[in-house]
């Protein structure tokens, strides 16, 4: 019997890792920056996250029905993302090691955005940096990486009322700011959105190959 | 009254997705390239102990404060003191001073008198560290077994540099190095300490380390206090309020002096999980912070590991050889 992607990571399978990297490194980069508002930063995260996924693969949890899988990715992330300096520093020696990016324009916003939606974007960065931490987590999850409540209280290792009562007060929060004029809310459906809004209980809204994951802990 | 729905379309509503950028191939290839590369299957997953901290709330604490007396009680003791004679004048103001306490306000009084200029944003804070890692743990993360550690830290908080010894030489990054942050840190001891439980409740409801992704493992704010000193290169006014701050909380244990590869020191931290201790080394003549060390001081096994420690056992010993603001990374004071 073919053994299942949890068990190839906890038992250090290198090719299983690399599968995971390609199934998620793309959505992490997107978590990362939207947890720390730097793009330079969530590429950090990024490598980061997937060293400390290594780090700790025996944690992984061999029951099938834990959970899905990038729920531990995204948390191991999340946590990263909380302490970019510790988790840098943990891996200092190996990070040396990654070759530094070609330094590029940037100007990939104006590329994508027009003039009002490059307003709209960066005042969504302001309002998101007014959320507290774990506010800004949830929102991030839930609203934007397509988590349902359920598999953003496993990732942030909180009950699920949790993740609720602090995406309510997220939104109380942002409420107040649209109010006084910090934030302008979408006039149209978020068609330009690269992920799509999830709704509850939705395991996965970003990234179709995903699933492969998702489905090996049915719930 | 609001549903979870409600909330959720609420936010979408008000907030478009700000990551609008990927990856480009190239940089996914060469990070992944890198990956495999750093993922060696003999090397074994790094495992920490578990080091449980109940973190109390801001009021908890500041009744634990009054509770004390201004650091003068709730301390543990192993054995022994602090070695030094007690000075009548300190005995007559704080009848009631353990070991401990004394010593925390004598390294906070040190501190205080520490010349300093705040760095301009340009300039760097530089620390440099060595000593061994004999520990059973850093063998099996195939850490060297003695080095030097030389980091520069920019003053406005947004890089990082340390010799890369694959390109041989000295290489900043850019890093949130937390700088502005703990600089500016309250100076008042339990205003301190709030702002440090906030930012661990706000960073990971309690958990602030990087090797769970459920957030089970607390810290230890006592050792949160101290690897800040460990770290860092802070104002005076700051680094006395840590050390002012490390007294309020309960449980600190002080012995020495004794001599640590040739150097007499006063060990100064808090037990966790009855075994495992981060300590920092304290001149026991001036009270200066001269470094750390990670120690068994009973036999213990780091949770979820076979691996164990016997009393007296040391995982990593550090101390302090220079610090100072420099220019440019790469210079020295």
């Amino acid at each position: 019997m073919k053994p299942t992607i949890r068990a190839r990571i906890r038992d250090g399978d290198r090719d299983a890792f690399g599968e995971l990297f390609d199934e998620y490194a793309r959505a992490i980069h997107h978590h990362a920056y939207r947890l720390t508002g730097d793009w330079s930063t969530a590429e950090d995260v990024v490598s980061l996250t997937f060293l400390e996924a290594w780090r700790l693969r025996e944690r992984v949890d061999s029951d099938e029905s834990a959970g899905p899988l990038r729920a531990w990715l995204y948390g191991v992330a999340t946590n990263v993302a909380r302490n970019v300096r510790r988790a840098a520093r943990r891996h200092a020696s190996a990070m040396a090691r990654l070759p530094k990016p070609q330094p590029v324009p940037d100007h990939a916003d104006e590329v994508v955005a027009t003039i009002d939606e490059r307003e709209r974007l960066s005042m969504v960065r302001d309002a998101v940096a007014r959320l507290r931490k774990h506010e800004r987590e949830v929102l991030t999850l839930c609203v934007w990486s397509g988590f349902g409540y359920t598999e953003a209280a496993q990732a942030l290792g909180v009950p699920v009322g949790t993740v609720r009562s602090r995406l309510s007060r997220a939104r109380k929060r942002l409420e107040k700011l649209v109010a006084a004029g910090r934030v302008r809310p979408l006039a149209e459906p978020a068609e330009e959105k690269r992920e799509p809004v999830a709704r509850p209980g939705q395991t996965r809204g970003d990234r179709t190959n995903a699933v492969r994951f998702a489905q090996e802990t049915p719930r | 009254m609001t549903n979870e729905h409600d909330d959720h379309d609420e936010l979408a509503r008000l907030l478009p997705d700000p990551a609008i950028r990927d990856l480009s191939a190239h940089r996914h290839r060469q990070i992944q390239e890198f990956l495999m590369t750093e993922f060696q299957p003999e090397a074994r997953p790094v495992r920490r102990p578990r080091r449980r901290f109940a973190l109390v709330t801001a009021s908890v604490l500041a009744a634990a404060a009054v509770a004390v007396g201004a650091a003068t009680g709730g301390f543990g003791l192993l054995a022994g003191g602090d070695g030094t004679a007690p000075d009548t004048a300190a005995t007559q103001q704080y009848p009631d001073e353990t070991p401990a306490a004394r010593t925390f306000r004598l390294a906070a009084q040190y501190a205080a008198a520490q010349p300093w200029t705040d760095p301009r944003p340009d300039q760097w804070l530089y620390i440099k560290s060595s000593g061994s890692n004999p520990g059973p743990m850093a063998e099996s993360k195939g850490m060297s077994k003695e080095g030097t550690d030389e980091v520069w830290l920019r003053a406005d908080g947004v890089q990082m540099a340390a010799y890369n010894e694959l390109h041989g030489k000295i290489e900043a990054w850019d890093q949130d190095n937390e700088y502005p942050f703990l600089s500016t840190l309250p100076t008042d001891p339990q205003q301190l300490l709030d702002a440090l439980l906030a930012k661990l409740e706000q960073g990971a409801d309690g958990a602030e380390d990087v090797q769970s992704p459920v957030g089970e493992d607390n810290p230890g704010l006592g050792r949160y206090v101290l690897s800040i000193l460990d770290n860092n290169l802070l104002p005076p006014d700051v680094t006395s309020a840590l050390w002012q701050a490390a007294a309020l909380i309960p449980g600190a244990v002080v012995e020495g002096p004794t001599e640590i590869e040739g150097r007499e020191v006063l060990t100064l931290g808090f037990v966790e999980d009855g075994w495992w201790s981060h300590q920092v080394l304290v001149d026991p003549a001036t009270h200066e912070y001269v470094g750390f060390r990670e120690i068994a001081v009973a036999d213990g096994t780091y949770e979820e590991s076979d691996i164990s420690m016997k009393k007296g056992e040391v995982e990593s010993i550090f101390f302090r050889d220079a610090s100072g603001v420099v220019d440019g990374f790469g210079l020295t004071p």
